[in-house]
């Protein structure tokens, strides 16, 4: 059966897994270049390590958005960046800086994590309702906590120091956020392809009835694939708060649509049953390069977003055109 | 007037993508006549009905009406014409109001606006005449199929036809909502409608019709009336059938000698149309064929046995030992195991490869290692590619890269490497070239043969019961009819069995 003609095709399958990786790498590399033009600086070690840096938090929500994306059932997480910012606005005034206050600082945001994963697990699998609505509402009351918990006084308190050296220092010129990052990404890497977490994720994602049919509890695994999005968020929330140094209102909540954005341009189809993290983390570098590389050229604030939504689109569109044409 | 010829159909041809659905298809209505077509599944029979109401086009053949010869490019222009078609499958639309729906395509304004008391009072005239005391203001999301069936008969009267054809409406109707549909058909033949009536139950057709019209592999073979001829089923199901015997030979006609292997009890919770009462015992090494008519709970069954139908009560034995099936899983772990009916949907993941697919359903198993033994499952894959000659590149091929046949052999290799007591299959041979079929079945039967497993098998075609099966159960609505054996199972037999029930 394996005759010498079925190589080629079999290696052509296997390409079309990547494709879209290694498009997202060469636009990155692009982007670069290009920025080299307007900015001498704009290609240099530095540069690049501060884009990737940026993007880490960026690429550690899509993380999340992944997951849920995955499980298919037109799943989308928005309360991760809200979910974060309560955790950060909590554990700050607890931490107050002190490192040893930082194992509860934790044990709190994977409290936090569980119970707003849990709610919108339950919520989206056992009651039937659009990821999309209720993770939007989840968003909006966890914003509301955060408002009323701030409500009339400062924000007080400082996150742990081991915190900040983790998340906004660097080594030589190598970002700490990047110790985090690549073993998560070589984890998440393997139990998505080699463990059977990662497979039956996929299976429920790409066809629900024959992932029920094969004795899948396919309800359970989208919960939980929602419980893992909530832990993670929280978690997310503490990096989050060693980066800025302090915590405030809506640290969180701008990464929420950019998350979908890099997972969306990093190849994974938001219908689910596939995934791939490490196109998430380009997909992030790109976005924030993009950003780099539109400021570098001076255009103003209009300019700049116009030009990203443009160039969204193009990438999109030629991601579509790829699979008409198939 | 009465005899007047409203509605003639001379030759007509259709083709789908090749199949030929209707090679000589010839059709005549009398006003104020009730003209019943008969057939087997797929005999062409509704392909007609649907050309002469414009769903389709057809590729050859003429069609007078009103002695004109007419073209239809949709059901709604056959519908202004006065033909109107009840359908099948519902076209209603959930969200608005049953009298909205029986006035839909044909509303009238009054000034800027909808004259919406004039429509709710013709809807109301009409239903009460169909279903005395019929709330027309409910949605039809809340209605029962039974109940739709009748919105939808009222919908095609709206329109004031007259050429009404009825397209098996009373499928899911009750004996009492049959019976007040009929009292309407007559009313309505008085006034001199015309009518083509499909149905299933052959009962029905004898009761209703003046006249029918059979047909058989795309062509009229008969028409008989009702008038001057008796009315003699033995005759029809001959027409049906067809009077020349299918030479197939028996090869596997062996005697279920083994032990009991499944003793199954199946009753619904509350009265369920498709799964009604079900009960029978399944051999070791058996193959146990479950047929009838389409829709007639075969499939519900399958699901049911598979964990998978919610509504039934089940008590089943398996060798002696009572065990639960509230889910897939326990199915699963009773070695009970399902290929499902149609592949694409509910057996397999499309963009998915061999390999991926093949080992899915370990992956579900009670203790199953975190990380999958990849060396192995590599190796257990590429035996069951080699079993079944699955004709693929590499296991590493996506699953939809793969011809139909091919596919169907991937969701029974899922199941390779687990211990199967009962194989359920629910039409493994639809869609499925005749190569991989014969592949797929001569497995199944050495399979059955030399491991003493059971097999349940479903198809919706008659061939593979008579070739394949040892005994053969015959269902209608949701309950088994009769029991065929040994040189019992013929084309001839199973059609009889399948329509001759009241």
């Amino acid at each position: 059966m394996n005759t010498a003609l079925d190589k080629p095709r079999l290696f052509r399958y296997t390409y079309e897994k990547y494709r879209k990786v290694i498009v997202v790498f060469l636009l990155i590399v692009f982007v670069f270049v290009f920025g080299k033009i307007a900015l001498p600086t704009f290609l240099s070690v530095e540069q690049v390590f501060m884009t990737v840096k940026l993007a880490s938090f960026t690429a550690l929500f899509g993380l999340c958005q992944m997951i849920v994306v995955a499980g298919g059932g037109g799943g989308l997480d928005l309360s991760v960046g809200y979910n974060a910012t309560l955790t950060a606005v909590i554990t700050a005034s607890l931490m107050d800086g002190r490192d040893e206050r930082l194992a509860i600082a934790l044990l709190i945001a994977v409290a936090f994590g569980i119970m707003i994963g849990l709610a919108n697990g339950a919520l989206t699998s056992y009651l039937r309702l659009p990821p999309l609505v209720v993770t939007l509402a989840m968003a909006d009351i966890l914003q509301g906590i955060v408002n009323a918990y701030v409500a009339g006084k400062a924000i007080t308190g400082r996150p742990a120091p081991i915190l900040v050296s983790l998340a906004a220092k660097l080594t030589g010129k190598f970002p700490n956020i990047l110790f985090v990052l690549i073993p998560t990404a070589v984890l998440v890497t393997l139990l998505l392809n080699r463990s059977k977490w990662g497979q039956i994720l996929f299976g429920v994602g790409a066809n629900e009835r024959t992932a029920h049919l094969s004795g899948i509890n396919v309800k359970k695994v989208r919960c939980i694939a929602f419980v893992v999005s909530g832990v993670l968020a929280s978690v997310i929330g503490l990096l989050l708060l060693g980066n800025m140094g302090i915590a405030f209102k809506d640290m969180g909540s701008n990464y929420v649509l950019p998350s979908i954005a890099a997972v969306v341009i990093g190849g994974v189809s938001l219908n689910g049953g596939s995934g791939n993290y490490l196109g998430v983390i380009l997909g992030a570098v790109f976005l924030q390069a993009l950003t780099n590389m539109l400021i570098a050229f001076g255009l103003g604030d209009a300019g700049k977003w116009m030009t990203f939504g443009i160039i969204l689109f193009l990438v999109l569109s030629f991601y579509a055109s790829n699979r008409r044409s198939r | 007037m009465k005899n007047e010829i409203i509605l003639e159909a001379k030759g007509v041809k259709k083709c789908f993508g090749g199949v030929v659905a209707l090679s000589n298809g010839n059709l005549r209505c009398r006003k104020g006549r009730i003209t019943g077509l008969l057939g087997a599944n797929g005999s062409g029979k509704s392909t007609i009905s649907k050309i002469i109401a414009g769903v389709y086009k057809p590729d050859g053949g003429e069609i007078h009406y009103n002695g004109r010869i007419v073209h239809y490019r949709n059901p709604h222009e056959a519908r202004q014409d006065g033909i109107a078609l009840v359908f099948q499958n519902l076209s209603l639309v959930p969200d608005l109001t049953v009298w909205q729906n029986v006035v839909l395509g044909i509303e009238r304004n009054r000034g800027l606006f909808l004259d919406d008391e004039g429509a709710r009072l013709l809807a109301r005239e009409i239903l009460e005449e169909l279903y005395p005391g019929f709330d027309v203001e409910r949605k039809v999301s809340e209605l029962s199929p039974g109940e739709m069936q009748v919105v939808e008969v009222a919908k095609a009267l709206a329109a004031n036809p007259q050429l009404l054809i009825l397209d098996e409406p009373t499928a899911s109707l009750e004996q009492a909502q049959v019976r007040s549909l009929f009292a309407c058909m007559r009313t309505l033949a008085q006034k001199g409608v015309a009518m083509i009536f499909t149905s299933h139950r052959l009962w029905e057709v004898m009761e209703i019709c003046d006249e029918v019209t059979i047909f058989r592999n795309g062509e009229d073979v008969a028409t008989i009336d009702f008038d001057t001829e008796e009315k003699d089923p033995e005759k029809i199901i001959g027409y049906i059938t067809g009077e020349q015997r299918k030479t197939v030979v028996a090869v596997n006609h062996g005697k279920a000698s083994g032990d009991v292997l499944l003793r199954v009890k199946v009753k619904s919770k509350t009265r369920d149309k498709f799964l009604d009462d079900v009960s029978f015992e399944l051999h070791e090494g058996e193959i146990l064929g479950i047929g009838g008519l389409a829709g007639q709970g075969q499939e519900e069954l399958m699901y049911a046995l598979a964990g998978s139908y919610p509504n039934v009560r089940c008590e089943i034995e398996l060798k002696g030992k009572k065990i639960r099936l509230h889910r897939p899983q326990d199915a699963i772990r009773h070695s009970i195991l399902l290929v499902p009916g149609d592949r694409q949907r509910e057996g397999l993941f499309l963009d998915h490869s061999v390999y991926d697919n093949a080992i899915f359903p370990r992956l579900g198993l009670r203790g199953h290692p975190l990380w999958i033994p990849e060396r192995e499952y590599r190796r257990m894959c590429e035996e069951a590619v080699r079993i079944l000659s699955i004709k693929t590149p590499g296991v590493d091929a996506p699953v939809n890269t793969l011809s139909g046949g091919n596919q169907q052999k991937v969701v029974v290799a899922r199941w390779l490497s687990f211990d199967v007591q009962v194989l359920l299959l629910a039409d493994p041979a639809k869609g499925v070239d005749v190569g991989a079929k014969r592949d797929l079945y001569e497995y199944i039967v050495k399979l059955a043969r030399e491991k003493k497993i059971g097999v349940l098998l479903y198809a919706s075609d008659n061939e593979e019961f008579v070739e394949y099966c040892d005994r053969l159960l015959i269902m209608y609505e949701g309950q088994i009819v009769a029991t065929l054996q040994g040189d019992e199972i013929n084309d001839d037999a199973i059609t009889a069995a399948s329509m001759r029930v009241r």
